[in-house]
């Protein structure tokens, strides 16, 4: 999902800069105020942790693999601008340091990953944990959460990609989407097994757990909910309701300009034969988000379940 | 993982190498940038562009070899994204617009692996200081630099120890050893945390770092 440079155009990337920048401007001032002089190791230890952590590729069905991506998990763990501040320094490392996710599409990257991840994704989460309870809800909210946040950040990179006019939306949208499915639920799984390992093991370090920090406002907890229902609405069910293009091709149409009408260089080996394969890719990504949505959702209820009860947890953690 | 694995080559003589860190920082990015503007009609530019690349990096004296190692491992992901604009446009055009990107990006990342090859982190971090980047953001950088080698060690000997111990691993398993992996990886990494902070305030640190000379 890191994208290279070259990729996007100069609008989408200063624009995704612009909104990038200002965000992990103010997550400074956050960690600054909230951290003070423990910012640097405590942030610089997580950030080399999620790191080491986005190496473990884990197994897809279908042949590849993925690794997480872990916005919601450092979410869950720092608190989302603490979380924003580390996913941004590691983007940034591998992106100087790997090449891998250029320099150009720096602010689009840090707004896939991480504000979608980290803010959008945290404010799923607690919301979610309120909603359940704690802490069965801690680990049910950060499952779904991390779900909605890679498929989030694919529809926003496929978003990204038909501004520039080069990438068509509803090929691109259909082909991220099979793909982010397979690797969201594996992300899912993998986040939420992994907060509720620690939930027993150091259940202290779950950000928000005595409720001194980590609520989030109404405001943010009904612009996320709106979100999510209009991604579902948008991406996962328009395509079975009408054969006209839906709301977010037509907001790509209105914002992308043709690309340039340059001379073929090179002549085109079917030049007269459309696919029709690729009008059901689009069908095909959607109808993986729909049946990932419900996987997700027994996933999250089962391990949520298999926590076991407060008293168990207080229990396990007092034997640790 | 080996400590050298990054910057082998950053401790050369060259004139590239003995440039100062801020200007190579500024100009690689101004390339980079200027790159990827540039429309594809202006044929020369694209040619100067190109050879600007390719007379720094041999001002740098660097093996070839390594470029193209480095390039060719983002090759096969490149490639599919471009396979991927005629194939979204349905095969009649975009095969141009294809070639086009994959130039673009083998630039830049050819400007960026010049960079990272011929300037050692440390000098990039102060270089990113002095151009006024927020203490907090380098000095977590710095931190990040440090331990993503340990806890990177970390996890390749606690895989180690899982390939000695199992032998059939379903899908399942192996997701929920991953999620533990991750999840021990944390709770040492917070631990190792808490410890170098006591350690660190017990030296008198009082959250800014202490000037470096730039060489590691």
């Amino acid at each position: 999902m890191h994208i290279q440079d070259g990729l996007l155009d100069v609008r989408t990337c200063v624009a995704a800069g612009v909104l990038a920048m200002s965000a992990v401007g103010y997550a400074v001032h956050r960690v600054r105020q909230s951290f003070a002089d423990r910012a640097a190791p405590l942030m610089g230890v997580a950030a080399a942790c999620l790191f080491a952590g986005q190496m473990l590729n884990f197994p897809v069905p279908g042949g590849t693999s993925g690794h997480l991506l872990g916005g919601v998990l450092a979410a869950v763990l720092l608190g989302p601008w603490a979380g924003l501040l580390v996913l941004t320094v590691v983007l940034a490392v591998q992106c100087v340091l790997f090449q891998d996710g250029g320099v150009t599409a720096l602010g689009a990257n840090v707004f896939n990953v991480g504000v979608l991840g980290s803010l959008v994704g945290y404010t799923m989460f607690a919301s979610l944990r309120r909603l359940v309870g704690d802490p069965a809800g801690t680990v049910f909210g950060s499952v779904l959460a991390a779900w909605f946040s890679v498929v989030l950040a694919a529809v926003a990179c496929s978003m990204q990609l038909a501004i520039g006019g080069r990438f068509v939306l509803g090929p691109t949208l259909g082909a991220m989407l099979l793909a982010h499915t397979m690797i969201g639920v594996g992300e899912a799984l993998i986040t939420g097994m992994a907060v509720s390992f620690i939930l027993r093991a150091r259940p202290d370090l779950v950000y928000g757990r005595n409720g001194q920090a980590g609520a989030v406002s109404h405001v943010a907890q009904w612009v996320v909910g709106g979100l999510a229902l209009a991604l579902v609405a948008a991406v996962l069910i328009s395509p079975f309701a009408s054969s006209s293009p839906d709301g977010l091709e037509w907001a790509i149409e209105r914002l992308g300009v043709e690309p340039e009408p340059v001379e073929p260089v090179l002549a085109a080996p079917m030049p007269d034969y459309t696919p029709r394969g690729l009008e059901n890719l689009r069908l095909a990504g959607s109808i993986a988000g729909a049946v990932g949505t419900v996987v997700v959702f027994v996933a999250a209820s089962l391990l949520a379940r298999g926590l076991g009860t407060r008293s168990s947890l207080a229990h396990a953690s007092h034997a640790s | 993982m080996q400590v050298d694995f990054l910057d082998r080559y950053s401790r050369g003589t060259s004139i590239v190498h003995r440039c100062d860190a801020r200007i190579k920082l500024l100009v690689a990015l101004g390339l980079v940038a200027i790159i990827v503007a540039t429309p594809a009609s202006w044929w020369q530019l694209v040619t100067a562009e190109f050879a600007i690349v390719l007379v720094a990096y041999a001002a740098a004296r660097l093996p070839w070899s390594y470029l193209a190692t480095r390039l060719a491992s983002t090759l096969p992901f490149l490639l599919l994204l471009a396979c991927g604009i005629p194939l979204s446009h349905g095969l009649d055009r975009g095969w141009d617009l294809a070639g086009q990107l994959l130039a673009r990006s083998l630039l830049s990342l050819a400007v960026m692996i010049t960079l990272v090859a011929t300037t050692p982190f440390g000098q990039l971090l102060s270089a990113l200081s002095r151009l006024g980047v927020p203490q907090v953001f380098t000095a977590i950088l710095a931190f990040m630099y440090r331990y993503m080698f340990v806890l990177v060690d970390e996890l390749e000997k606690m895989r180690r120890a899982k390939l000695s111990r199992t032998f059939y691993p379903s899908l399942w398993w192996e997701l929920r050893l991953m999620a533990n992996f991750v999840g021990i990886l944390f709770v040492r990494a917070f631990e190792r945390a808490e410890r170098v902070y006591a350690a660190m305030c017990a030296r008198g640190w009082t959250g800014r770092m202490p000037e470096q000379d730039g060489d590691r």
